[in-house]
């Protein structure tokens, strides 16, 4: 039996990539990890709005996911730049070092 | 058709975009540039920006979309684009102090400054939620560098770091939001949105795709705002960024923030205004109470104006949830004058500012009143326009966010507002106690002579009680800047 393949499928397939996401950027302590985590939420969301696209056959989802994908790039260069500013004063990229304010 | 001619509309955005990869261009040949011509031309390039916005809502200023609905022209952008760029303006002038005593590169500074400005005025023109999330990233992909600017200093890493990542979890958090509304409603144009999501509520259709969208939505745009309970990185963002861009992410960051959270919850989403009323009031209560309460506690200036930045969103957001014309037009008065008030305040924190972390706690202000009565008397106007006493901006802008608040009938959130804003009293004028009331002893920091600090510094403080004595002339120009009501 061949299971048909809908748009709720792929709305749950991204909502767990979602939920991983968030749960890896608030839990995991690794920076690169964190790195990975938040273009795993920003996927999910390109996993939603293409599905979307598909649905409503309308391209402004499509559209709209090579944006997120630019701006994903943007941000990956400006987190990697960040970390490695830090990694030169720590010689670490673990979070738990960064401890110097607290509020 | 897309018509050409109406890039002329966004002349003052391009301008200002080539003007800062000039700069970035400029400081990254051989030895760079020097702070003051960086800094001359930042602000010249503002000024001509603000002429170009002037002339471009001449040319072509009306609440209709252009280029395809990306965007609006209308007299609330017109206003909000102003003051982002008054704003922009008194950040360059009290940024130079710290590129010079710490030697980092001006140009890149400026340019960053000046790319971040940029995506501000895009993102109070935005009328897609396309066009609105990508120049929002671009603020806020600007503010992280510049919060870890002091590239040297562990906590100005960590600050960018913290920012960085939250930040970047909110825009996840956003942008779900908007693929789930664009899936219920087939669109992201914020005026097409409404009108589908109109037919959709009344008709029952679609409700957790609407309801999960809307709320994500939302909370991405608290979180930029600063409310509690999405603030957790406010604190030591503020601490850790180098002072004057603390200043530039509270007030003109701030701004930009709220004029999107208002363009959308009012333009996009007044099908569901009942729910959004009824969560912004609660954020809005929970921003009062905790931001005063919290800011209680701290001996650390900075991360006082922090916690009282906290409390100020909630102020703001009971202009926005009473989706009346007395709320909108008292939210762009408070943010006009809390501007003015927040760059004042952190201008004589960096003035004060020994090396790049020291002079920042309360007992730093100790007899600061002997030592620089200029100093002493700006900062006192400052916290009592925060206090929100009488005659100063922030009493009249307080006054006309609970009085629209009252009139619409959400009394139980005004009456949070003013018994925070009387615990406020006591944090706000521990300083004024300091500077006044106790003798300085030798460790205490002198004042440095700066004099575009002073003056920057000396404009706000008069600005604030100028807008305390005579309002009325600015309460007019915001009372003709509003955006149609939900």
């Amino acid at each position: 039996m061949m299971l048909e393949i809908t748009t709720t499928h792929y709305l749950l397939l991204s909502a767990v990539l979602f939920a991983i996401g968030a749960a890896g950027i608030l839990v995991r302590r690794n920076m690169i990890t964190v790195l990975m985590s938040i273009e795993l939420v920003l996927n999910s969301v390109n996993l939603n709005l293409i599905a979307f696209s598909y649905q409503l056959s309308d391209l402004t989802g499509q559209i709209f996911a090579v944006f997120t994908i630019a701006v994903a790039a943007g941000e990956a260069a400006v987190g990697l730049g960040i970390l490695i500013a830090l990694f030169r004063l720590l010689d670490d990229t673990h979070l738990d070092k960064a401890t110097e304010l607290h509020g | 058709m897309i018509d050409p001619t109406e890039f002329w509309l966004l002349a003052p955005e391009i301008f200002l975009a080539v003007a800062a990869m000039l700069l970035l261009v400029a400081g990254s040949i051989g030895r760079g540039v020097r702070n003051r011509p960086a800094a001359a031309v930042a602000l010249l390039s503002l000024v001509a920006t603000a002429l170009l916005v002037l002339w471009a809502y001449g040319k072509g200023g009306s609440s209709e979309a252009f280029l395809a609905g990306m965007f609006v022209l209308d007299s609330y952008a017109l206003f909000l684009k102003l003051l982002l760029l008054i704003a922009t303006g008194l950040t360059v002038t009290i940024s130079g102090r710290f590129l010079e005593e710490g030697g980092y590169r001006p140009g890149e500074y400026y340019s960053l400054i000046l790319f971040a400005a940029t995506g501000m005025l895009f993102m109070v023109s935005g009328y897609s939620l396309l066009s609105i999330w990508i120049s929002l990233e671009l603020m806020a992909l600007s503010s992280y560098i510049l919060a870890g600017y002091f590239k040297r200093e562990r906590k100005s890493n960590e600050a960018a770091l913290k920012y960085f990542i939250l930040g970047a979890l909110s825009s996840g958090v956003l942008l779900y939001g908007i693929s789930l509304l664009y899936g219920a409603t087939g669109t992201v144009h914020v005026g097409e949105l409404a009108a589908r999501l109109g037919d959709l509520v009344s008709t029952g259709e679609q409700p957790i795709l609407i309801a999960v969208g809307w709320l994500l939505l939302a909370i991405g745009l608290y979180f930029k705002v600063a409310a509690a309970p999405f603030h957790v990185w406010t604190p030591d963002v503020y601490v850790g960024a180098p002072t004057p861009v603390t200043a530039f992410l509270a007030s003109a960051s701030k701004i930009a923030s709220f004029a999107i959270l208002i363009r959308i919850l009012f333009e996009a989403l007044p099908a569901l205004k009942a729910d959004w009323q009824l969560i912004t009031a609660l954020v809005a209560c929970i921003s009062m109470i905790w931001g005063n309460l919290a800011a209680l506690t701290q001996d650390n200036v900075k991360r006082m104006l922090a916690y009282s930045s906290i409390g100020h969103a909630g102020y703001i957001l009971i202009g926005v949830l009473c989706a009346s014309e007395e709320g909108l037009w008292a939210v762009l008065f408070y943010l006009l004058a809390y501007a003015f008030i927040t760059l004042g305040a952190f201008g004589t924190v960096i003035i004060l500012e020994q090396r790049e972390y020291a002079g920042e706690t309360y007992s730093d202000y100790a007899g600061l009143a002997r030592r620089s009565p200029f100093l002493a008397a700006s900062m006192l106007v400052f916290m009592v326009a925060l206090t929100g006493i009488p005659p100063t901006g922030g009493f009249f802008g307080k006054f006309y966010l609970f009085a629209a608040a009252v009139e619409a009938g959400w009394i139980w959130v005004a009456l949070v507002g003013v018994l925070t804003s009387a615990i406020s009293l006591f944090f706000y004028f521990g300083i004024v106690v300091q500077m006044y009331l106790k003798p300085s002893e030798d460790t205490t920091p002198r004042p440095m002579p700066a004099v575009g600090l002073a003056s920057t510094i000396a404009i706000c403080a008069i600005v604030t009680v100028l807008l305390g004595l005579v309002p009325g002339p600015l309460v007019e120009l915001a009372k003709a800047s509003l955006i149609p009501l939900p």
